[in-house]
């Protein structure tokens, strides 16, 4: 990333026209970093602000006002909900998918990616047109074949159902990260008496590490953004995910427990973006100092 | 080219025949694609057909069984509805709007993190945030935001002088798509960004240097080498979020559920709406099975677009 | 999970009270066990706890085959319930068995914590194993027709407000005897309790209680312009919330898509005399010169009485309005009020609750839209006759949950709504007990059917009033709902 960037700095930039534009560039990105934050900044403030001031029409409402600091809304989702266990369920069937998926998409995308075989080209469009299946429109005969399969109202359910939007469109973005490797490479361990087997063990899978961490990423936000699966598969309250589980048992219709809602996103969501943030960084200096030159 | 058999590897035989097949492109490709088949045809393929077929009938949740066949009467009676041809132009609209607005915000935020000023990492850390928090939670979290009294944005804007009197983000019909569309533009940016910033380190540095030392401006960098260069990252990454935005309801359904007065429907919370709450399965299945079409139209347009500038 | 969380509501209750629940549950269960022994057995068995482990061992036994002999229990269960005046054994539940019910997240969360305790002290008395899950109310229909597709998932359940025991009915436990005994024992059912729950001659669902929707108003504005209580027609009302609203101080009935403004604008719709079908069920009758009339009072009081924020309402939008010191009135469950009490105590005692409004004309009257919920049980239960049995003392319980929702949960049953009741001690809450003639579910004059519901459910009934409001005509925009009415009708077989 650092040596990627290097690359758009201006040769000889006067020292004037330096400046100006480093503050254009900052205050570009306090815009972005505004409009981003401002609704999570909103979250931690109602977390952390006690109901008398937050429902005060006259209290100042950026900050915290006369009644100070609460604990009772991360209290309410910690010991009256089952947030830890919704958690786990969430990083079980996330981590799960991303297994699953890896599994079935990484060979999916080189064959079709690399290999000439009959209907190829067929296969690669009709796995793709898969992903634009609404779900809205699956989930219902989708929850005959899981109950078939003996998964309902199991975090298995879950775990099923999510890698029918992961694999179709992680299959699709491996196949374009192994079009980037260039064949010669391939060719070239395969003259130097690898099998093909062993090309793609011993080149081509090391080159696209990045690439399987990308889709790993991706399965991994994606399960944690469906809301319709999540919703209908799973009601018991041990066996919700996150999103799922804070939104149906803190709306209670008549009364939203507000401190607690935004306790439960914040609480779901930060940890997820610095993983993000870290890997981000990862996948990026992976492809720069990978085979693409 | 590829001859097996003269693999030096002490080997046995045995192995190597099984093997042997393997390395046949026409034998190792169905045998690498097959388990991603069979598990869309079981869990999408199968579903799919009945969802299908289930449009045609008068399935209701209930029904044991398929239902009575009634051709295409679902749709026939879908068209008459007028809520349906709202939904249909919402889908399309907070689609392409905010597909647009995503991709001007997402373009110039990777050039200001391609900068790589100090501080760009902790920049970078709050600006991915909206894409990944959980999409149910930051809706709540906006529906909050967008509340009638307690709305922080009526608080912010009228205190900045931006807002005048106490504009109501959910109830006014126009206010309402505005907002839909701001949360799904909030949401979506920061991928825009990753993507474009992710091709944009595959470009090799000598012809981008090149073409500064020829004196292309950052336009012309984007238009020229960047978006050909990285057109394939480019198409997956647009068409995930285009699926992704169009055939969304969580935004909808938590936001609106469709008001008021049933005017920010979209074809996938209109589908949950009749097909799941009221329990007329078939007609539900029929409005979600004409997202298909369009989703289709869309793809290929895409496609065309990016391909005609590919390599 | 469970016991974590049942740890933790434990924590939260006060011992004593705990303890004093636990003696009146002990009690009830007592009773109603020695009763049953009484009827069913001769009397000579005041032990009957330890005979159950016994009787258990070959019930467990026979599990491979239960499914089909569970289904026609109840059947031969209706046998002794039909003579007459004796509340019999209609049911029992099956030591062993498990029971997994699911019910809404109680706007009263203290109802949750209540159910949750005594599911899990019944579980133990009668040896089953009991777990309750709660999920919002707005997606209970989502989970059942999941639940109807897999045909699985819980034993128990409670329809809350969307009464689909209708669309239901092939794949639900016929409740009759239950229902028969249960009302013999209480002097029988209400009519909006029969209203919904009986489908082709068979009890379907039982209700639960019903969730009246008193009007909660500010005393002290009502004082500010003139009126010392709440006005007892709607011409009046209308001219109070005009002077309210010059105030700073508007109303709100949510034009929305959500459930409070599907019953409030019925309450307002019922009163004017508008029926949106015939009593047989057959017919749409929701154009009439009453529903036009009621339109136009719609529009006025939107005009002059209202904001434009009632269009962006949820569920809890109007709560808020009330809870920030701006709402004049609401129309509401008495959970705005009750959440008052803890949240905004200045609020809470410039309060009150009134009665619904009288509408005008010939054909008006005070009717009060209100919501039903009912209970519903599975034909693929685990052991259909446990959950009828839970749902038999859950009845027995009226007196608890009537104090622990504060009377939010209205009963069922005619005898319960003998004065004192339970949880309106509190004075303002005593018009609650008059409230009986006054309930309307959805769909009057006729029978809560399968078009119904997906009116309810597709919210034609607010978007009806919003469209006027808007700017359409009153006519047209009844034109419209009729045209909903008369389609809905139409694809659910139904004349129109």
């Amino acid at each position: 990333m650092a040596a990627l960037a290097a690359a758009y700095q201006p040769r000889r930039p006067s020292r004037l026209r330096h400046v100006r534009k480093r503050a254009l560039v900052y205050a570009g990105l306090c815009f972005y970093a505004f409009i981003a934050g401002l609704p999570v900044y909103w979250m931690f403030i109602t977390t952390f602000k006690p109901d008398q001031d937050l429902y005060n029409l006259r209290a100042f409402p950026l900050f915290f006002n006369q009644h100070g600091v609460t604990l009772d809304h991360i209290t309410l989702l910690f010991n009256r909900t089952g947030f830890v266990v919704w958690m786990r369920n969430t990083l079980v069937v996330a981590f799960a998918v991303v297994l699953i998926t890896l599994l079935v998409s990484v060979p999916a995308g080189y064959a079709l990616a690399r290999l000439r075989f009959r209907g190829a080209e067929s296969l690669t469009i009709g796995i793709f047109m898969t992903y634009l299946v609404p779900t809205t429109l699956l989930f219902l005969p989708l929850v005959k074949v899981i109950s078939w399969m003996g998964q309902f109202d199991k975090l298995g359910a879950l775990i099923l159902a999510y890698p029918t939007f992961t694999i179709p469109f992680c299959t699709w973005l491996m196949a374009g990260f192994f079009k980037t490797i260039p064949f010669e490479i391939e060719e070239a361990a395969m003259i130097d008496g690898c099998s093909r087997l062993g090309a793609i063990r011993r080149v081509i899978l090391p080159l696209s590490l990045a690439g399987m961490l990308t889709v790993g990423i991706f399965a991994f936000t994606l399960s944690m953004q469906d809301f319709v699966y999540a919703l209908t598969f799973v009601s018991s309250s041990d066996q919700k995910v996150v999103n799922i589980g804070v939104v149906t048992e803190l709306i209670r219709g008549d009364v939203f427990y507000w401190g607690s809602l935004m306790a439960g996103a914040l609480i779901a969501g930060v940890p997820v973006a610095i993983l993000y943030s870290f890997f981000l960084d990862y996948f990026v200096k992976g492809i720069t100092g990978g085979a693409v030159k | 080219m590829a001859r097996p058999v003269a693999i030096p590897d002490a080997r046995g035989r045995t192995a190597l025949s099984g093997l042997h097949l393997l390395e046949r492109p026409s034998v190792l490709g169905p045998v690498l694609v097959a388990p991603a088949i069979l598990y869309i045809l079981v869990l999408v393929g199968y579903p799919f057909v009945l969802a299908v077929y289930l449009s045609m009938t008068n399935t209701d949740v209930a029904t044991t069984g398929l239902g009575r066949f009634v051709g295409l009467d679902n749709f026939l009676a879908l068209f008459q509805t007028e809520v349906f041809w709202t939904a249909l132009r919402n889908t399309l609209m907070f689609t392409l709007v905010s597909a647009v607005l995503k991709g001007l915000l997402g373009t110039l935020l990777a050039f200001l993190l391609a900068e790589n000023l100090p501080g760009t990492r902790i920049f970078r850390f709050v600006i991915l945030l909206p894409w990944t928090i959980p999409i149910a939670l930051s809706s709540i979290t906006w529906k909050w935001m967008f509340d009638t009294q307690y709305s922080i944005i009526n608080w912010i804007g009228k205190n900045i002088g931006l807002i005048q009197g106490n504009p109501n983000w959910l109830g006014d019909q126009t206010l309402a798509v505005i907002s839909i569309i701001a949360v799904n533009v909030w949401r979506g940016f920061p991928f825009s960004a990753i993507i474009l910033l992710a091709g944009m380190a595959s470009i090799s540095q000598e012809v981008l240097d090149a073409a500064k030392v020829d004196g292309a401006g950052p336009v012309t960098r984007l238009r020229k080498i960047i978006v050909p260069m990285i057109a394939p990252i480019l198409f997956v990454g647009s068409l995930y979020d285009l699926v992704f935005t169009m055939t969304d309801m969580t935004v909808v359904y938590l936001l609106t559920l469709g008001g008021p007065a049933n005017t920010t429907h979209v074809l996938a919370s209109l589908a949950f709406l009749v097909g799941v709450q009221s329990g007329a399965l078939g007609r539900g299945a029929a409005i979600a099975l004409l997202l298909l079409p369009i989703l289709l139209i869309v793809v290929f347009i895409t496609l065309r677009t990016l391909r005609r500038r590919d390599i | 999970m469970e016991s974590e969380l049942n740890r933790a509501l434990g924590r939260v209750d006060m011992p004593r009270r705990r303890f004093v629940r636990l003696v009146g549950a002990a009690l009830v269960g007592g009773a109603a066990t020695s009763l049953l022994a009484a009827c069913g057995g001769g009397g000579a068995a005041p032990t009957p706890a330890p005979a159950k482990p016994a009787e258990s061992k070959p019930a467990e036994a026979a599990k491979p085959a239960e499914s089909k002999p569970a289904e026609s229990k109840p059947a031969e269960a209706a046998k002794p319930a039909d003579k007459p005046a004796q509340a019999g054994p209609v049911a029992k539940p099956k030591a062993g068995a498990s029971l997994r019910i699911l019910v809404w997240s109680h706007f009263v969360p203290a109802y949750d914590e209540w159910l949750d305790n005594y599911a899990k002290q019944w579980g133990e008395t009668n040896k089953v194993e009991v777990k309750v899950d709660h999920i919002r109310n707005a997606d209970i229909p989502a989970r059942l027709a999941a639940e109807s597709a897999a045909g699985a998932g819980h034993d128990l359940f409670e329809f809350q407000a969307v009464l689909q025991a209708a669309t239901y009915q092939d794949k639900l436990v016929d409740l009759t005897s239950a229902a028969n005994a249960v009302g013999q024992k209480y002097g029988g059912w209400t009519d909006i309790g029969k209203k919904f729950g009986v489908i082709d001659g068979q009890w379907k669902a039982m209700m639960t209680y019903a969730i009246l929707q008193p009007h909660i108003y500010r005393k002290d504005y009502f004082a500010e312009v003139g009126y010392d209580k709440f006005p007892d027609d709607y011409p009046t009302l209308l001219e109070a919330s005009i002077k309210l609203k010059e105030k700073d101080h508007p109303c709100g009935l949510p034009l929305s898509n959500c459930n409070d403004g599907n019953h409030n604008w019925r309450s307002v719709l019922y009163s004017f005399g508008g029926a949106e079908q015939s009593e047989d069920g057959k017919k749409v009758t929701i154009a009439s010169d009453e529903t036009l009339a009621a339109i136009q009072y719609g529009v006025e009081l939107y005009n002059k009485g209202m904001t434009d924020e009632v269009f962006s309402w949820d569920d809890a939008g109007n709560n808020r309005f009330l809870l920030s010191g701006r709402g004049s009135w609401i129309d509401n469950a008495t959970s705005a009020y009750i959440t008052a009490k803890s949240q905004a105590p200045d609020i809470y005692n410039n309060s009150a609750i009134a009665l619904n409004p009288t509408g005008p004309g010939p054909k008006g009257g005070r009717r009060n839209g209100v919501d039903a919920n009912a209970w519903g049980v599975w034909k693929w239960a685990n052991d259909p006759d446990t959950a009828i049995a839970f749902i038999v003392d859950w009845y027995d319980q009226w007196q608890e949950w009537g104090k622990v929702t504060s009377g939010y949960n209205s009963p069922p049953l005619v005898d319960m709504w003998k004065k004192p009741m339970p949880g309106l001690e509190d004075p303002d809450f005593k018009i609650m007990e008059d409230w009986r003639e006054l309930s309307f579910v959805a769909g009057w004059q006729g029978p809560f059917h399968g078009a119904i519901e997906e009116i309810n459910s597709t919210f034609v009934m607010p978007n009806m009033f919003a469209r006027a409001v808007r700017g359409e005509t009153p006519e047209a925009a009844m034109k419209w709902a009729e045209g909903e009415y008369k389609r809905i009708f139409q694809q659910h077989g139904i004349g129109g």
